[in-house]
């Protein structure tokens, strides 16, 4: 397996635990009422799924988001 | 109303881009630049949202609320465990596998009856599925034009006897397309780059699609998010939809399984997810891109619900129309179009890449088997390359028919409205035995033949029969009160299960016999010795891909071989791939080949990638003789082979440490050499030393013993200079065992806890007649707080090392106006004593050398010596040995800018930790 993905594999399965989690009763439950006249399931369910689409995407592609970051840690190292 | 003519340009226009986009896609790979990103993967894995979640999630959520989410979630989470999918891969790219009957037989002993199983089953669940596309994309076409469905067609040659339907000149062109990019190579493990950068558009124009619907229904139609949700809490049966209360979990998480089963089991996501995979990194876009894809679409399907419940309050409609029918309602033409050629995209794209996936199966496990079975002829043939070419393509024509002719005879019928849970039903089956095979070394064919069976027996029963009953097609009393009135046998609540839905309940019941049919009889039965080589593959996929040779035994003929090669993938084909494959074992030609267990296994690796794994071992095994391995010796075998990986590690590791050990051996080796060399130049210097004062003092005693008449004056001259000689060589022998004492670290060290103003105060005074001797000002500067300053040190070593630097400094101050200079102060937790002279200085060059043994400043050979050369090393040793430093500042006369004569001179300065709590209490 590629280094890259073989990495990120463990920290994908934490995430997609957190889904398992976020997605079912008695979690799920928990997403009543209104915020500002739109229900909180909306809300929660379409949230959550957004925070699990972020962390697998810090997880898994981390490159991406933290570009200028490595960029400058590999010039220091050049230094 | 909108021109027929508009929408029948606009389909064609939309099909036709698509032929250009997958020939474009072709084109590329033919030139080696792929088209196929990480990008374009995950958004070929979208195939998974078919016209079902384009027009049918609205429809769910207007009954439902939202739990059609949970069809997009069970992937979700399912992609996050991405392991699972990266191990099928690694797995198929291994064995070229080409779809999942291919995968399960391959894993459980090549078995062709196992294939064909599963074909069966995925044909029956997704036939229904790919008829459901059609009719989607008809029925939108009857709401655009409620008067003449066939509006798209002139009414001329509608007359014609021959002339089809519009959804029917849709599905030819779709099998046109098909055929023409699904099946450009024999080999299905060659990847079809244009269909998917076809399907990657499609997927990308549907989302697109269906997010202007939502936008239009939202933000146009009404008042906003806020403002739908308002007006559907005002309307009691609409808003308990929107609270957790209306979910019922126990089904909510099955179909999240179910779900999460289907987006690896359905053929036409193993086809892209699997197959189509050209770089396993592609993975880390999908992972999170795929399911931002189904956010996206699912983003306004709640909204788009609401509006149309509210915009039809009281009145019927289709729900499952909502999104073309909005739209329509405003008479906004253009975005029920836009609507209309999103749900078309759905449609193909699910089309396309399910029936290029199911005619591989149906071919390659039900067709070529038969025909290598009946077909004399068939066997016969020189090359059958371009025959099962065509037996691929009239498969696709064929399932495009069956699925058309599905559609017409169906019609309205619950059973195809119905289909898509049922299919996802009907694939979930192949996840015992799939997974199972991948992880599970132990489960055997006759395991995977029962679960499956039972698994599919209690489909048909609990999912397909009371959809056939509900459309009116059979009595539907079994489904409630069961066959004959036996109750416990009813087809929804079988053992008197009722609380769960029919889906929840059939996977429920469907899974329990499966999963339990396949674990109990793969552990009652005993597995073939070639399915335990195969097993062990699968399950050890990381670690010994290339261990299935080993397990190999037999004789074969190298151009039997390659004549079958030559057979099923054309002469052409077969020589590049061979040549290729004589190239990398080492081997200059073809001809060279030997018929090794490695050559039987590479071509059957090739002959699967074209007729599928269990049709290829039946064709190798036909020409090669395979000895029978008994089950132990192919665990033997296979034992052995972990065996080998365990002790060739163990060597790796042995080897690491041995070469650790070398490595500080010869580091020991070279300080040996090093101290031994010094040794040699200590040795010689020191008897140098000893033999100059030595020599002086047997010159002079031989003067005086020689010459009795010698002057007194001369005498007592002499005898001064023999009696200073035999000083310096008592001096020295006395350093020479002080230093040695040092270096071995045999000194007894008396530390106690002093000040060094008084010390320097008193070492200064016990040398003050060396400086009234040469006329030298002597200076002492104390710290001008007058506080004690505390080191922890030997008071007599010490005082030894001062001794030392002054003694030196005075050698060196010039004869007239020589200054010494002693000095303390503290700082930073250190105290420190400098010795200023005003000589001529060190130069930098022998700034160093002056503290290593026996070498002084200057030429040693032309300047007579003015020391022993021991006393720095030694002040060193000591001022080190009490953590602090000694170290010379100096500037020479050749450094310093003329005129300012005064400013040559060394300083040798030594620190001393400060001793410590005590200390900076008192101060």
């Amino acid at each position: 397996m590629p280094k890259g993905i073989q990495k990120s594999v463990p920290r994908l399965a934490i995430v997609g635990s957190l889904a398992v989690l976020a997605f079912n009763f008695p979690i799920l439950s928990l997403y009543r009422g209104h915020v500002m006249s739109i229900p909180v399931l909306y809300i929660g369910l379409f949230g959550a799924w957004l925070v699990v689409i972020l962390l697998a995407r810090w997880a898994a592609e981390p490159s991406i988001r933290h570009a200028p970051y490595g960029q400058q840690r590999q010039d220091r190292t050049k230094l | 109303m909108i021109d027929s003519w508009l929408v029948g340009l606009l389909t064609f226009a939309y099909l036709g881009a698509l032929f250009a986009i997958a020939r474009f896609g072709d084109r590329r790979a033919d030139t080696g630049r792929s088209v196929m990103s990480a990008t374009v993967y995950a958004l070929g894995i979208a195939v998974y949202c078919t016209s079902w979640t384009f027009y049918g999630s609205v429809g769910r959520a207007t009954t439902g609320g939202f739990s059609f989410l949970t069809i997009y979630l069970g992937p979700t989470i399912m992609f996050l465990f991405a392991v699972v999918i990266l191990k099928m891969i690694r797995i198929s790219k291994t064995l070229r596998l080409t779809s999942i009957a291919d995968f399960i037989s391959a894993r459980y002993g090549k078995s062709q009856l196992l294939a064909g199983l599963v074909t069966i089953i995925a044909v029956i669940g997704i036939i229904p599925y790919i008829a459901l596309q059609l009719k989607a994309v008809s029925y939108s076409l009857k709401i655009l034009f409620p008067d003449d469905a066939e509006a798209l067609i002139p009414d001329a040659l509608e007359a014609l006897a021959f002339m089809p339907d519009s959804t029917a000149i849709i599905a030819i062109i779709l099998a046109a397309f098909t055929i023409v990019f699904g099946t450009r190579h024999l080999d299905v493990t060659e990847r079809h780059e244009g269909m998917v950068l076809a399907v990657a558009f499609e997927s990308l124009f549907k989302l697109i699609a269906f997010m202007a619907v939502g936008i239009y229904v939202v933000w146009f139609l009404n008042d906003g998010l806020g403002d739908i949700f308002a007006r559907a809490e005002a309307i009691p049966k609409i808003s308990t939809l929107l609270q957790p209360d209306s979910v019922n979990y126990s089904n909510w998480f099955s179909m999240t399984v179910l779900s999460g089963l289907a987006i690896l089991m359905l053929p036409r996501q193993f086809q892209i997810t699997v197959v189509e995979n050209v770089d396993l990194n592609h993975m880390r876009r999908a992972v999170w891109l795929f399911p931002l894809y189904l956010l996206l679409i699912n983003l306004f399907v709640m909204p788009i619900a609401l509006a149309g419940m509210l915009h039809y309050q009281g009145q019927p409609f289709v729900a499952d129309a909502l999104v073309l029918t909005l739209p329509l309602a405003q008479g906004n033409s253009a975005m029920a179009l836009l609507a209309f050629l999103g749900g078309l995209s759905a449609a193909t794209g699910m089309v396309i890449v399910e029936t290029i996936a199911l005619a591989t199966m149906v071919s390659n496990d039900l067709v070529v088997p038969f025909l290598l079975r009946r077909d004399s002829e068939f066997s016969r043939r020189k090359d059958v390359s371009g025959l099962i070419m065509l037996i691929r393509r009239l498969t696709i024509v064929f399932l495009l028919l069956l699925g058309y002719l599905y559609f017409r005879g169906a019609g309205e019928a619950y059973a195809l409205v119905s289909i898509g849970l049922i299919s996802f039903l009907a694939v979930a089956q192949f996840a015992p035995s799939l997974l199972g095979g991948m992880y599970w070394k132990d489960g055997n064919r006759q395991g995977a033949l029962a679960g499956l069976l039972l698994g599919f027996a209690v489909w048909l029963y609990t999912a397909l029969l009371p959809s056939f009953a509900r459309s009116g097609w059979m009595d539907s009393g079994f489904i409630t009160d069961g066959p004959f009135g036996v109750s416990l046998l009813a087809a929804h609540g079988l053992l008197g299960l009722t609380s769960l839905d029919p889906i929840a309940h059939t996977l429920f019941w469907s899974m329990f016999v499966n999963v339990g049919a396949y674990f109990a009889v793969s552990i009652m039965t005993r597995q073939d010795p070639g399915e335990v080589a195969t097993a062990n593959q699968f399950v050890n996929i990381n670690t010994n891909s290339a261990l299935i040779s080993r397990v190999w035994r037999g004789t074969a003929s190298a151009d039997a071989l390659i004549e079958l090669l030559k057979r099923f993938l054309g002469p052409k084909q077969a020589q590049n791939r061979l040549q290729r494959y004589a190239k990398s074992r080492g081997l200059g030609t073809v001809r060279n080949l030997e018929a090794d267990a490695d050559f039987v296994v590479f071509s059957e690796s090739q002959l699967a990638g074209a007729i599928g794994s269990a049709s290829a071992h039946v064709m190798v095994s036909s020409v090669v003789q395979e000895e029978e391995l008994g089950l132990d010796e192919v665990l033997n075998i296979l034992d052995e082979a972990s065996q080998v990986r365990a002790h060739s590690k163990e060597l790796e590791r042995k080897s690491n440490e041995l070469e650790a050990a070398t490595r500080e051996l010869r580091q020991a080796n070279e300080k040996l050499m090093e101290v031994d060399r010094l040794k040699d130049d200590f040795m010689s210097t020191v008897t140098h030393e000893l033999r100059t004062p030595l020599t002086s003092i047997r010159a002079f005693s031989e003067m005086l013993h020689d010459d009795p008449e010698m002057t007194a004056e001369d005498r007592t001259k002499f005898l001064g200079i023999i009696v200073g000689e035999a000083e310096r060589l008592t001096r020295l022998i006395n350093q020479i065992l002080d230093f040695a004492k040092l270096e071995s670290g045999r000194v007894d060290w008396e530390v106690e806890r002093i000040d060094l103003s008084p010390l320097l105060t008193t070492t200064a005074e016990s040398v003050g007649q060396l400086f009234r001797d040469k006329g030298t000002v002597f200076e002492l500067e104390l710290p001008e707080d007058q506080q004690p300053v505390w080191v922890d040190v030997d008071r007599d070593r010490l005082k030894q090392v001062v001794i030392n630097l002054l003694s030196n400094a005075v050698k060196f101050v010039p004869s007239v106006a020589g200054l010494i200079r002693l000095s303390l102060s503290h700082d930073q937790g250190y105290a420190r004593v400098a010795v200023k002279d005003n000589g001529p200085g060190i130069p930098e060059a022998y700034q160093g050398i002056i503290f290593e043994r026996f070498r002084q400043g200057g030429n040693t050979m032309t300047d007579k010596p003015q020391g022993t050369g021991l006393g720095l090393p030694i002040s060193r040793e000591i001022v080190e040995h009490f953590g602090g430093r000694l170290w010379v500042e100096s500037l020479s006369q050749d450094e310093v800018v003329e005129g300012h004569p005064g400013e040559t001179g060394s300083t040798f300065i030594f620190s001393l930790p400060l001793a410590d709590a005590d200390a900076q209490a008192i101060q």
